[in-house]
């Protein structure tokens, strides 16, 4: 009667959510706090184990009669789920305390919300896509607003749910509308039927390519769906907002790459032309508003939303060299990202925010090796030679330019020259402001390491980026 | 050719819902919004009875109108001086009339569009719908759908631990 | 190697993307190999001096740090198979060096020192970037082999710039020599070299003498192919490196700096170098940035052993008699300045010699000029170092009782790099012995001209003799002249400064190029960079686009900004909005 299940596949995400839980039970029983934490880093690394050795060993396929499949494509974003967990929970450590977040909620939400995004990586069907949105983001709603006694982060939360609840209306009004059409909520069975009914119908899938390109849009805060980003990453506990600008943007862009290419792969015209214009306004948005902002996480947060547009150009050529130029990109970006997030977390120290620009002055000459991490991120951003952020930004524009995107590669090259400004004036501030107060800085060797990490990738991956790009390629192939 | 029962049933559901549903937008007392909601999922359910899905109609009826309305009124009552809130947010009303307009453009055009290619949708596989049994349902659940299944129990779990996020005191 | 095989490594691709791509590779000729053997060589020297010599500085880590980061950029420079590797190896360098010259920079004059470098080299290094992106566009490649063997068939393209046609070959050898005469302080932008003497003396000797400077030359011996193909770009070097060597060596004349009297000298052994470029012998003039690095090296080396011992002070006026204190420095010192000037059997006579006799083939009219310029130099040269000498070492000492107690031999640590490079000074050119003097003798000519080409010109024995005697003749002129000023008649330094009361005053002032400069150039660029650059750095540029006082874009910023109301109704407003936008884009329009 029933089929026999191949749930080794499903092996790495239910490590993961079995973490989840064992965090939370453990989380009343031990009394050493950080325990949690490390359990939580050893399930991500099990997990991320399993996952490459079914990999390495051929394991992939799907299960469910397609509903879930283990591949190349989601074993990549999953290794940048991972990387963002991972470096997450070891900047929160410290944070955390100085926050007093109650540690076994925290930890068990952050395993559960990327739990939800190798769900809807590996997602084939668009039932489980959903769920794996739904779990992502009811997770990353909680986090947001976490610390309950903070304004900022009540109402971060609550725009965050609000504006998440509006999008996934407009996710779940295209889904059903390809079911309408089509009658299958599986991605491969939507591509066949689209494919079978040739022209016919084209307008109304377009519309509802349109729902999906706005829902996902609202997740990876493209122009006009990234109003909620700076208000909701300035609210959020800065560890959060570290987790959310990195891996749920990575996870949306796969599901959008999934959505996009497997299923509506026969618009594809038709969706570069939607994301075209969308791509170049999201980076003049971001670009230009990151010049006005004081406050460095929601400078960040407009530095995010530019990125996406750059990310989102990797979709208009519709190849899988331009493709892999995207995720190449995702991961090169979500390194660099978590880098500067951890040196916004231990500028939060007792007492001090440390999120206002100004609070970066003089940073030079209170911790010269912190100060120098943080212009090599900041340079990255900007995509400075040759650190990695030039390497992935390169590889995006040529894959435009080569698809005939002249002009729009123009503009983002003229709007990335004008995001030099604002990063830079992170490095202005710490090395030719003096500080106001004569303050220490102490590092947490847990972020040491993250640090370390981050900024040695950022270095490397400039310098060899075949390897990266090779990974890439590789990981789309199968 | 009269019209037939099944005809006049459905208009009176549909009026059912839809009536009460602007109730629902419009009322300016919180007590009659939730009231009228009770109503309009009454008869989402009903709508659910012609699409043969009978499971989907009394799963309807059981959770919400036995739970989530139930839940919603108790919410209000032990709610200190909600009577008094009778004002909807500031949106302008400029803002209302152009949100009115653009939603019936998008429906027109969804109409328009649908009208125009209708042999597609005659043409369609989803035509013919299978009648499910309970059993077939809950055989279905556990086989093919296993995987929703869990993760949304996943996702309730989430929604349970948040809520306790919110509800517990402050450490300390 | 020995077969005149060049050795070429590709390391790794760093980008590929369809056509493009650029590699990290190396490549090992004989003419690297030659530039290989001079950094290699001086900078280990020179790092053994700096242990003794930076004892005791608050920034010893650092400066160490930064010497290694300099010799893997010239390494890198050097080693370099494409045109996007050297410049990033040419930027490197001169990343390094301005750090260097600023090395202390509590003092004024040493941060000012380094600016001035980063900006006179801005003006060649902007032609050098111009000429890599004017390479590629023309050669569609940037690697060596590539761009060599497309020379000839690009001979013959123009390129329009404001109407005029200008000879492709020639612009991109004009905009990379540019470049070089940034780097290697050639008559105009010449003027950083002298003020880079604010560096520690060890930095002076390895990049203000040895290595970083003669990259320019090194620059255009690579680019030969290049460079034969047009006249006029060859006669400019021609021009300009004779010129840059009388001109510097009538400065080096009156300097009572010690440092600054090398530096100029270094600027006047630089534009022999072009000269040698420029008349097409190109393994002339990397045969004398060999010799003259281990000589000028030697120079540098030896006067921060006076300065060590003086204390700091470096007023050739105030010392004197130095020879009995410091025997080593003295020995090695005399050695350097024999080379220098040209005395027959020591490492620069050779390499001097082979220069003035190619300036004199390169034609009947404008090689004699050259050729004249350049033995007018030689014997500046032969003057300005023993005066140095003399003023240095010999006569009594005339500084303050308490700099003469502390007087000292420098440590071995410090003499002994002094007398490892004397031994180069005395014999590194015996690698070059004319044929003239010896059968099979130009050894180094030889070996370079698989890379290099032999020189075009043949001349009659006679006359090679006649140009040999005539500059050892010019060199003992000089050194006689010193003698007589320094020596014999110590007031007739005096009396002929006072006699020629204009000239000297030119001289003094280095013909008042850095006055010149202040007035035309410096001034308005400073005034800009305190509105662009500094700005920049101070912030003021970036908050002035922040709070958009007159910019554009600051003003669209903020603007913008209203539309981040905070409100969650609005949000959703833009979204649904944003959504239809995109449907009627598609429906309506």
């Amino acid at each position: 009667m029933f089929e026999t299940i191949n749930m080794k596949i499903l092996l790495p995400e239910l490590i993961l959510i079995c973490t989840g839980l064992a965090v939370i039970l453990l989380d009343l029983v031990l009394r050493k706090k950080e325990t949690v934490a490390f359990i939580g880093v050893a399930g991500a690394l099990l997990s991320a184990y399993y996952n490459f050795s079914l990999m390495s060993l051929g394991w992939s396929g799907a299960v469910f009669q397609n509903m879930f499949v283990l591949d190349g494509y989601s074993s990549f974003f999953k290794l940048i789920f991972y990387i963002s967990l991972i470096i997450t929970i070891f900047i929160s450590l410290n944070y955390i305390k100085t926050e007093r977040v109650s540690s076994g909620e925290y930890y068990s939400l952050l395993l559960f919300s990327a739990s939800g995004m190798m769900i809807m990586a590996g997602a084939a069907d668009f039932m489980v896509l959903y769920l794996g949105i739904e779990l992502m983001s009811l997770s990353l709603y909680i986090l947001a607003g976490i610390m309950r006694e903070r304004r900022t982060s009540n109402e971060a939360a609550i725009k965050y749910f609000f504006l998440g609840a509006f999008s996934s209306a407009f996710l779940l009004f295209g889904i059903s509308l390809t079911y309408g059409l089509t009658g299958t909520t599986s991605i491969i069975e939507v591509a066949e039927a689209l494919n079978r009914l040739g022209p016919a119908g084209r307008n109304i899938t377009l519309i509802a390519v349109i729902f999906f390109v706005t829902a996902f849009g609202f997740k990876v805060a493209l122009v006009p769906f990234h109003m909620w980003a700076p208000d909701v990453y300035e609210g959020a506990p800065t560890s959060v907002t570290a987790f959310m600008s990195t891996g749920p943007k990575a996870a949306a862009f796969a599901v959008m790459g999934r959505v996009l290419f497997y299923a509506f792969g026969a618009l594809q015209l038709q969706w570069s032309a939607i994301i075209e214009p969308l791509s170049i306004v999201t980076i003049a948005v971001g670009s230009i508003l990151a010049l006005s902002q004081t406050n460095i996480k929601r400078m960040l947060a407009y530095s995010a939303i530019a990125h996406a547009g750059y990310a989102s150009i990797g979709f208009l050529p519709g190849t899988q060299e331009a493709f892999a130029a995207m995720i190449n990109y995702l991961m090169i970006y979500i390194i660099v990202n978590l880098g500067a997030f951890a040196v916004v977390v231990i500028m939060r120290r007792e007492g001090i925010m440390g999120e206002e620009l100004s609070d970066y002055s003089g940073l030079a000459k209170k911790n010269p090796l912190v100060a120098f991490l943080m212009l090599i991120f900041m340079f990255s951003l900007t995509g400075i030679p040759p650190l990695a952020g030039f390497i992935g930004k390169f590889y995006i524009f040529m894959g435009a330019v080569e698809a005939g995107y002249t002009k729009l590669v123009i503009a983002a090259v003229i709007f990335s020259a004008v995001s030099a400004f604002f990063y830079l004036r992170v490095v202005v501030y710490m090395y030719m402001k003096e500080a106001a107060e004569p303050s220490v800085l102490i590092v947490p060797h847990s972020v040491k390491l993250v640090l370390a990490f981050t900024s040695i990738m950022a270095i490397l991956l400039g310098i060899f980026p075949s390897v990266l790009l090779d990974f890439a390629r590789a990981s789309l192939l199968g | 050719m009269g019209i037939e029962m099944k005809e006049v049933v459905f208009i009176v559901v549909a009026l059912l819902t839809v009536v009460p549903c602007l109730i629902v937008a419009f009322s300016r007392n919180i007590l009659y919004s939730a009231f009228s909601l009770f109503f309009t999922l009454l008869g989402t359910s009903g709508l659910y009875f012609f699409l043969d899905a009978e499971f989907l109609a009394i799963a309807q009826v059981v959770v919400y109108i036995g739970g989530v309305t139930v839940l919603l009124l108790f919410a209000i009552l032990l709610t200190k001086n909600i009577q008094e809130i009778k004002e909807t947010n500031a949106l302008s009303m400029k803002r209302a009339y152009f949100a009115g307009a653009s939603s019936f453009i998008l429906l027109a055009s969804l109409i328009f569009l649908a009208v125009k290619e209708w042999k597609f949708f005659e043409a369609g596989p989803g035509t013919d719908y299978p009648f499910l049994t309970l059993n077939q349902l809950g055989e279905l659940m556990l086989n093919k759908y296993l995987l929703p299944f869990e993760a949304a129990s996943i996702l309730l779990l989430v929604v349970l631990i948040g809520s306790l996020v919110i509800a517990k005191r402050a450490v300390k | 190697m020995r077969d005149g095989d060049a050795i070429r490594i590709d390391i790794y691709r760093w980008i590929v993307s369809g056509n493009f791509s650029v590699s990290i590779g190396i490549l090992i000729d004989r003419l690297s190999s030659v530039m290989l053997i001079v950094v290699t060589s001086i900078s280990s020297l020179v790092f053994i001096y700096s242990i003794g010599y930076m004892h005791g500085d608050k920034g010893y880590a650092r400066f160490f740090s930064y010497l290694s980061l300099f010799v893997f950029s010239m390494l890198m420079l050097v080693l370099a198979d494409n045109f996007l590797l050297l410049y990033f190896g040419w930027e490197a360098v001169g990343l390094c060096s301005y750090l260097l010259i600023g090395f202390w920079f509590e003092k004024k004059s040493a941060a000012d020192a380094g600016k001035k470098a980063f900006i006179v080299n801005r003006f060649g290094d902007f032609g050098f970037g111009l000429g890599v992106i004017l390479i590629f566009l023309t050669f569609g490649s940037l690697e060596y082999m590539k761009v060599f063997s497309g020379a000839g068939a690009a001979l013959g393209q123009t390129v329009n710039i404001f109407g005029h046609e200008v000879d492709t070959i020639t612009l991109i050898c004009l905009l990379l020599f540019c470049g070089a005469m940034g780097k290697s302080a050639q008559v105009p932008l010449h003027v950083w070299l002298p003020d880079a003497m604010e560096g520690p003396t060890p930095v002076s000797a390895l990049i203000h003498a040895a290595t970083m400077v003669t990259a320019g030359v090194y620059l255009v011996a690579r680019c030969n192919p290049l460079f034969s193909l047009s006249s006029t770009a060859m006669t400019t070097v021609a021009v300009v490196g004779g010129t840059t060597a009388v001109f510097a060596a009538t400065i080096g004349l009156v300097q009572n700096d010690i440092k600054r009297v090398i530096a100029y000298s270094t600027v006047s052994q630089l534009g022999y170098m072009f000269l040698a470029l420029g008349v097409g012998a190109y393994s002339a003039g990397i045969f004398h940035l060999y010799t003259h690095a281990y000589f000028k090296a030697l120079l540098f080396l030896g006067s921060g052993s006076v300065i060590h011992a003086m204390n700091n002070e470096m007023n050739m006026q105030k010392m004197g008699g130095l020879k009995k204190y410091m025997p080593v420095t003295y020995a090695t010192f005399m050695i350097a300045s024999l080379s220098i000037s040209g005395i027959p059997g020591l490492a620069g006579f050779f390499s001097k010699d082979e220069i003035l006799w190619r300036a004199y083939l390169a034609g009947e009219g404008s090689g004699r000029i050259l050729w004249m310029l350049a033995t007018a130099a030689a014997f500046m040269t032969a003057f300005y170092s023993f005066r140095l000498i003399f003023l240095t070492f010999h006569g009594s000492f005339r500084g303050s009782a308490e700099q003469e107690h502390h007087l000292h031999e420098s440590p071995a640590v410090m003499t002994v790099p002094l007398m490892i490079l004397a031994v180069g000074a005395l014999a590194a050119g015996w690698v070059g012995i004319p044929p003239l003097l010896l059968e099979h003798g130009d050894r180094i000519g030889e070996f370079l001209a698989p890379v290099l080409g032999h020189p075009a010109g043949e001349g009659l024995h006679s006359e090679e003799m006649m140009v040999m005697g005539v500059s050892v003749l010019v060199s003992l002129a000089g050194i006689l002249a010193a003698v007589i000023f320094y020596i014999k008649k110590r007031d007739l330094p005096e009396r002929t400064a006072s006699a020629f009361k204009p000239v000297y005053t030119m001289l003094y002032n280095k013909y008042w190029a850095d006055e010149l400069y202040e007035k035309i150039l410096v001034s308005p660029v400073l005034r800009m960079s305190d509105k662009v650059f500094l700005g920049f750095f101070d912030g003021r540029l970036i908050e002035g686009i922040v709070n958009g006082i007159p910019s554009f874009i600051g003003s669209f910023s903020r603007g913008l900004r209203k539309m981040q109301t905070g409100l969650i109704s609005s949000y959703a407003f833009m979204m649904a909005a944003g959504m239809l936008i995109i449907l009627g884009m598609f429906f309506f329009f």
